[in-house]
């Protein structure tokens, strides 16, 4: 049998080629998503990574017992399993060290549930946890909340071909959770 | 349109192009699906923002060259054919499954 080498070659560069742009693809900086509500600042912007790229923005209401809003873009097609996983526990110890630093506590995690959102025009389930702190202070401050409440989400944000992944930490009195989810815009 | 949907719409012209020129060249039938495979590629990337499953992309593109291969291989009973079958159809499976690279 004789082979057309020519077209051998051509076929493989021709998918070799297809496979980097697709790669490539991933490396595409995202439009990050982003927080418009007016109680909360923004206090970090990082690029967590280019392959994907990732973005991560975190906000903060500030207070003695502040409200903590971490917002990740993830560059993807869709809304892979595994970038969900693997992304989402990057994010869910940076929230965590955010909330170690800003309550000057230990913290303990308890999955709880799920709670429906609505973010731009995406429904999203986010996982519910009650997170025990342990205060590192020796007096602690009267009044100061031994639990608060911690919010995980991602939706595809199909418009700008990206994971938005949202994280939220507050005690549980704030009691601003949709108003903060409806103002974050992919 | 978000500008990354061009370099993922990008990823058809390396398939069309090989598949288009030798199409011209030779008339073989797995080519035609090849072009078909591109022209998927192209149309799925822009409707992701339409709500396109992007997961399926990939794995549909090469899913419709493995179909050529076969079909080629029935064809003219050539084996690179049936190896080219076989190869898409494991790497449509395999990217399918694999949850694309990540």
């Amino acid at each position: 049998m004789k082979v057309n080498w020519k077209k051998v070659i051509s076929a493989v560069s021709a998918y070799l080629i297809m496979m980097g742009i697709y790669v490539a693809f991933f490396a595409y900086p995202v439009a990050p998503a982003h927080s418009s509500h007016s109680n909360y600042v923004e206090v970090e912007n990082k690029t967590y990574s280019t392959l994907p790229y990732v973005v991560y923005r975190v906000y903060v209401r500030g207070s003695v017992d502040p409200g903590i809003l971490l917002v990740s873009t993830v560059r993807t097609p869709f809304l892979p399993d595994k970038t969900y996983s693997k992304i989402l526990r990057s994010m869910e110890s940076i929230i965590e060290n955010e909330t170690k630093k800003r309550y000057h506590a230990d913290i303990d995690l308890v999955l709880v549930g799920t709670k429906k959102a609505v973010i731009g025009s995406h429904d999203v389930v986010m996982d519910d946890y009650d997170v025990h702190l342990r205060y590192l202070n020796q007096l602690p401050g009267w009044g100061r909340p031994d639990t608060i409440k911690m919010y995980f989400g991602a939706f595809f944000c199909r418009e700008h071909y990206e994971s938005v992944i949202v994280a939220y930490v507050a005690p549980p009195d704030l009691g601003d959770f949709n108003e903060v989810m409806s103002e974050v815009k992919c | 349109m978000d500008p990354a949907v061009l370099v993922l719409a990008a990823t058809s012209v390396p398939v069309l192009g090989h598949n288009a020129y030798w199409l011209y060249r030779e008339r073989e039938v797995d080519l035609y699906y090849g072009v078909l495979s591109g022209i998927f590629t192209f149309i799925g990337a822009v409707l992701v923002a339409y709500g396109f499953p992007g997961s399926l992309i990939m794995p549909l593109a090469f899913g419709i060259i493995a179909i050529g291969g076969f079909h080629g291989f029935i064809k003219v009973k050539k084996r690179g054919k049936l190896v080219k079958g076989i190869l898409f159809a494991a790497l449509s499976m395999g990217i399918y499954l694999s949850g694309v690279f990540l």
